[in-house]
């Protein structure tokens, strides 16, 4: 980011906190091709931030996908989160001013530990840390649905999966090709929905890439860029699916851990029994999602966003297809 | 008899070259993009190496379901098809259209990523 920019980044906390303001470094953060994470940390001489401080800003990449809140909304239910006792970065500020750098933005404490999925699951399997999992995910899922952060939210009269496939029949729709496995599997779906299901708040994106992991367990929850109502069994079988094991397969709960623990972690803070069939059909329901997201992801390249790396992500479909066809053989 | 290298093999030996000599190189940032580039030669090396008419020709009662010999044709029609309830459990093209959706998906992730497990 250039050195205008800088300063008005400078003045703008400033105006905010007071003290006299100097950010120190700022770096692009890794991971992340939905939104722009920056590492910047700044020094405050008096006001009400005063001392050193390691934040992040986040503001929306280049072309943001429609499914992705607001950076205003994000940071609502960032604040909520953290208000509800679920280990989240602490939020700092909102900015919607254009003029400071360009877009929406907000600042949040930036947190000790590592992210990056590919590391984490070589770390051997730590059962309190999948227990801590089930824990924060159950305290999420305790945030009341009429709480004031969420107002922004629709509510929906039908079961939440049979919302969900609404909307993926809708995307698929949008997308110049067709997709005959996603649609067996949005089929195979429909005609099993789950006989019981509750719409709770949900992260939507709780997963390995999005927990922030240190040596003491989980230091924070990242990315509520897709949080809504649904069912608890969506965010649990997003976690243990398959497509985010990242190649450890055994280990079902992101490649990090079991099952066992994570059921256990969940019950402990809710009193809630986990239904594994239930959780089966939401992993089915995950990798329709993410074979949805990817395609749309792809085509980001087209709308000017030159990246290799998004237009590879199209290339994991054929294995989500595979996934969705096997799973459902075996159900 | 001499000949040059064709398409395919060109594609291979540019793959080979990031894989072995290139990449073990660098480091960071311009490593993972370099790795990214190495994907994508095995991708086409690999596309380029396997034939789209041989899955439609193995299949002939799949095939038979449509009048059209069109691939991008029958996948649309039978994406439709499938989202208005046909083919589904108990119809007699079940079995069929199951298998078609199953081999051309292992086939394509064999292009894709040869090493998924």
């Amino acid at each position: 980011m250039d050195k205008n920019l800088c300063e008005r980044l400078e003045g703008y906390i400033k105006k905010r906190f007071g003290g006299v303001i100097k950010i120190l470094e700022m770096s692009p953060l890794s991971g992340g091709a939905i939104q722009e994470n920056w590492a910047i940390d700044i020094c405050c001489k008096g006001g009400d931030l005063s001392g050193n401080h390691k934040f992040v800003l986040r503001k929306d990449a280049l072309s943001k996908i429609p499914l992705s809140h607001r950076k205003a909304d994000e940071y609502k239910i960032l604040k909520m989160a953290y208000a509800s006792n679920v280990k989240v970065p602490k939020p700092v500020l909102f900015c919607d001013k254009i003029e400071i750098i360009g877009s929406p933005f907000f600042l949040m404490e930036r947190l000790d530990g590592i992210a990056a999925g590919h590391i984490l699951v070589k770390r051997a399997i730590d059962d309190s840390l999948i227990a801590e999992l089930g824990q924060n995910l159950a305290r999420i899922h305790a945030i009341s649905t009429g709480h004031p952060a969420l107002k922004f939210l629709q509510k929906c009269d039908q079961p939440p999966s049979l919302k969900a496939i609404s909307i993926y029949r809708d995307q698929l729709d949008n997308l110049s090709e067709a997709y005959p496995a996603i649609e067996w599997g949005l089929s195979w779906l429909e005609r099993n929905i789950p006989k019981k299901e509750n719409y709770v708040f949900c992260h939507r994106d709780y997963r390995t890439g999005n927990l922030m992991i240190n040596d003491l367990g989980l230091s924070g929850i990242l990315d509520w860029e897709f949080a809504g109502f649904s069912a608890r069994e969506e965010d649990l079988g997003w976690l243990c699916a398959k497509c985010w094991r990242f190649g450890v397969n055994n280990r079902e709960v992101g490649g990090l851990g079991m099952r066992e623990s994570l059921y256990a972690g969940y019950k402990s803070e809710s009193g809630i029994n986990i239904d594994c069939d239930h959780i089966i059909y939401w992993e089915i329901m995950a990798h329709v999602r993410w074979a949805i997201i990817a395609l749309y992801q792809a085509q980001r390249v087209f709308d000017g966003d030159r990246s290799l790396e998004l237009a590879l992500t199209a290339n994991i479909v054929p294995e989500l297809e595979f996934e969705i066809l096997k799973m459902i053989k075996k159900c | 008899m001499t000949r040059k290298p064709s398409d395919a093999e060109l594609l291979d030996l540019a793959h080979e070259t990031m894989q072995k000599k290139i990449i073990p190189q660098l480091e960071g940032d311009i490593r993972y993009h370099s790795l990214m580039v190495a994907k994508v030669l095995g991708i086409i090396k690999r596309k380029i190496g396997s034939q789209e008419e041989n899955i439609l020709g193995k299949n002939d009662d799949f095939f038979n379901l449509f009048k059209s010999n069109e691939l991008e044709v029958i996948e649309s029609q039978l994406a439709s098809e499938i989202r208005n309830g046909m083919h589904g459990p108990g119809s007699s093209s079940f079995d069929v259209v199951e298998s078609y959706l199953l081999n051309k998906a292992e086939r394509k992730v064999t292009e894709s990523n040869p090493n998924y497990k």
